[in-house]
């Protein structure tokens, strides 16, 4: 009996093909994202972006297939060191996607460090992620507070006038954003705005809205910056409270009247003017052409999250095929993914060889209504290849 | 001085519409002592089907009558099916099964509505601002405040003026007597509790203008509500109405004076209660 077996293995041996040295390593990536909760929406953009790109390069890169590894991370600061640390450790996985939140990069950042392990980070804006807790590991292809909000400062103070008031959420993100626009708005001679900072998680702006309507008569520039539902919540009741009468212009960073919000804002939206790294309506080819494919695959319009979602799966695709497949190399690995060309739909795009944030176009946009009574952006100014000086970057 | 006028009508508008969102769970926890940790998701069931009714009828305030009525037969179904197999068994199945109807009606709502934010349109004639004396005041808000003075009227004299108020209170008393007298206990109880989800599914369609739907909204008010029901006295309606307009009136001033903890205002005001007077506003001492 035992004979036979042996017989039989050692036949199974030569005559089936042995997958193992037939093929390459399959490419692991582990997606750190969110599919419940507040952030869920975020996480699943990603994931559409991202697999958008991994079925138009056939899912694989360098001859490697991609395996993606995914976990509800919550959004929280534990769960996700506890994934990270499983997917450093148990399953080797040669890249980490996310997370979408600041605070959870803080909670990652060191075990990534440690670990030489590269995180792209696909949202995440807070500036210390590619500035004072800089990393080599530590890659960045959506956007910082500093780069999308810095413009505006320059573009009000240039273009709608000297005087502006700012409304930020109290939390770090809040006064990272509107520091960038009070900086650029001083730089271009403008007075140093007025500060307002509503409790994240203020649901009734009326307060904040008469503090304002106190505070300033003549307000050329209202900049707000709420996450999350506070945003169209508060145009909604900025609207409704004929503050907008005048001659204010609302304005922030380009997600507070962006297609994801449009339907919680109807009218309202009009005339909001924002900063951004992308808007769909970007009238370009290559951004049309991506809008084709995006609804075809999905049958809905891409936003800003899902072009973040789609150029972190180019990025890590385009820097695997420069290195063939090859990734033991890290510091090699590091300038492949600071020096590879990815042709995003948001424009020339490029990745800081020293902090590891992207460089990029930002586009200073008007909501308005096309003729066939649907929302678009107007595209007003663009800002090429701003970069950000990742302060306190040690690298 | 305006702005102090202002904030002040700011303070009332809020307190009245925390009122209207609270009066639900005011009624049902503090007349019915049943923990109902689900009120909020009732809350945006209410706001839910608001949604749905503007968007077939075309009309806001259809939408405002439809959804309470909507939301109370779902109050109703919720009672009989599910909630009156945990009474009289303590606090721990009611808090368990409420809860768990949270969760669900959050996926619920995402699955038949989506995770988006979502708004309705209000119709013109509450879209504008009223002037009142120097201040402009927002006519949406003015139209809550009115809504919610008819309700807490409505509610009043349902419960002192009517046989059917009697009823009730005599049955929250002393259920057995009650039912020994012939009143239909369990009746009455599907009624109460139906009463509850209308008035939370009211305070819903009311917030989506201001607010904007969303799931996990519930919970969000959630919090606020309990605490009012507890610092202005279960049991009572008057009580929770007071504690709403104190409870507002931190919030604002909380904003003006300490923007950055304004949010916390509530859970000071709570605390301060716990410690100094546990039986809230208009609630009775009871002996431990």
């Amino acid at each position: 009996m035992k004979q036979t077996l042996l017989a039989i293995n050692i036949a199974a041996a030569f005559f089936l093909p042995n997958a193992a040295s037939a093929q390459a390593k399959d490419l692991k990536i582990a997606m750190l994202l969110p599919t419940s909760a507040v952030f869920a929406l975020y996480g699943e953009a990603i994931m559409e972006g991202f697999n958008l790109a991994l079925e138009e390069a056939g899912g694989q890169a360098a001859g490697r297939k991609v395996v993606l590894l995914s976990e509800d991370n919550k959004e929280d600061p534990k769960t996700s060191l506890s994934l990270v640390r499983k997917y450093v450790k148990d399953d080797n996985v040669d890249f980490v996607v996310g997370p979408i939140a600041s605070h959870v990069v803080a909670a990652i950042r060191d075990d990534i460090h440690r670990s030489k392990t590269f995180l792209i980070v696909p949202n995440a804006g807070n500036n210390e992620v590619t500035g004072k807790t800089c990393s080599p590991y530590i890659i960045r292809t959506s956007f910082s507070n500093w780069q999308i909000n810095y413009p505006m400062g320059l573009y009000a103070a240039e273009t709608l006038g000297k005087s502006a008031l700012t409304v930020g959420s109290n939390y770090d993100a809040g006064r990272e954003m509107a520091g960038a626009f009070a900086q650029g708005f001083q730089e271009k001679g403008g007075k140093p705005p007025v500060e307002e900072w509503p409790a994240l998680g203020t649901s009734d702006f009326a307060p904040t809205i008469t503090n304002v309507r106190s505070k300033t008569t003549n307000l050329e520039t209202l900049w707000f910056f709420i996450p999350g539902t506070g945003g169209p919540r508060f145009v909604n009741q900025v609207q409704q409270s004929g503050l907008r009468s005048g001659k204010t212009k609302v304005t922030g960073p380009v997600f507070m009247a962006d297609e994801m919000f449009w339907g919680a804002m109807g009218d309202s939206a009009l005339g909001v003017l924002g900063s951004g790294h992308y808007v769909a309506s970007i009238d370009t080819a290559r951004n049309n052409a991506f809008q084709l494919a995006f609804r075809k695959k999905y049958n809905k319009v891409a936003h800003v999250i899902h072009v973040q979602g789609y150029d972190t799966a180019k990025l890590i695709l385009a820097s695997v095929e420069a290195m063939k497949g090859n990734l033991t190399d890290k510091v090699a690995v590091r300038e492949a993914l600071t020096s590879v060309q990815i042709d995003s739909p948001r424009g020339r795009v490029s990745i800081d060889a020293r902090t590891g944030n992207v460089v990029q176009n930002v586009y200073i946009t008007e909501v308005v209504k096309k003729a066939d009574g649907s929302m678009a952006h107007k595209v007003l100014k663009t800002y090429e290849q701003v970069r950000d000086p990742g302060q306190g970057c040690a690298l | 001085m305006n702005i102090i006028a202002e904030q002040i009508l700011n303070a009332l508008q809020m307190g009245v519409l925390l009122f209207l969102i609270s009066s639900g769970l005011s009624l049902i926890f503090g007349l019915m002592h049943v923990v109902n940790l689900a009120h909020g998701a009732l809350y945006m069931a209410g706001a839910y089907f608001a949604l749905t009714a503007a968007r077939l009828t075309d009309s806001f305030f259809l939408a405002l009558v439809l959804a309470p009525l909507v939301t109370a037969v779902l109050g109703a179904i919720l009672e009989r099916l599910l909630l009156r197999r945990t009474y009289g068994q303590g606090m721990h199945p009611q808090v368990l099964l409420t809860f768990g109807l949270v969760f669900c009606f959050d996926e619920l709502v995402r699955i038949l509505w989506s995770s988006q934010i979502q708004i309705i349109e209000l119709p013109p004639s509450l879209a504008g601002t009223l002037s009142i004396g120097d201040i402009q005041v927002p006519t949406y808000r003015a139209f809550v405040v009115v809504v919610g003075v008819f309700v807490v009227g409505a509610l009043l004299l349902l419960f002192n003026r009517t046989h059917l108020g009697a009823q009730v209170r005599g049955s929250v008393d002393d259920r057995e007597m009650a039912a020994a007298l012939g009143i239909d206990v369990k009746l009455l109880f599907t009624f109460m509790f139906s009463l509850g989800a209308a008035l939370a599914g009211l305070g819903g369609a009311l917030a989506v203008p201001l607010f904007t739907a969303y799931p996990g909204m519930g919970s969000e008010i959630l919090i606020s509500a309990l605490v009012v029901v507890v610092v202005g006295g279960m049991g009572s309606l008057v009580g929770s109405l007071l504690a709403s307009l104190l409870v507002s009136f931190a919030i604002v001033f909380g904003q003006v004076v300490l923007a950055e903890f304004a949010t916390a205002m509530i859970y000071v005001v709570l605390i301060l209660f716990m410690l100094f007077r546990p039986q809230g506003l208009m609630g009775v001492a009871r002996p431990t």
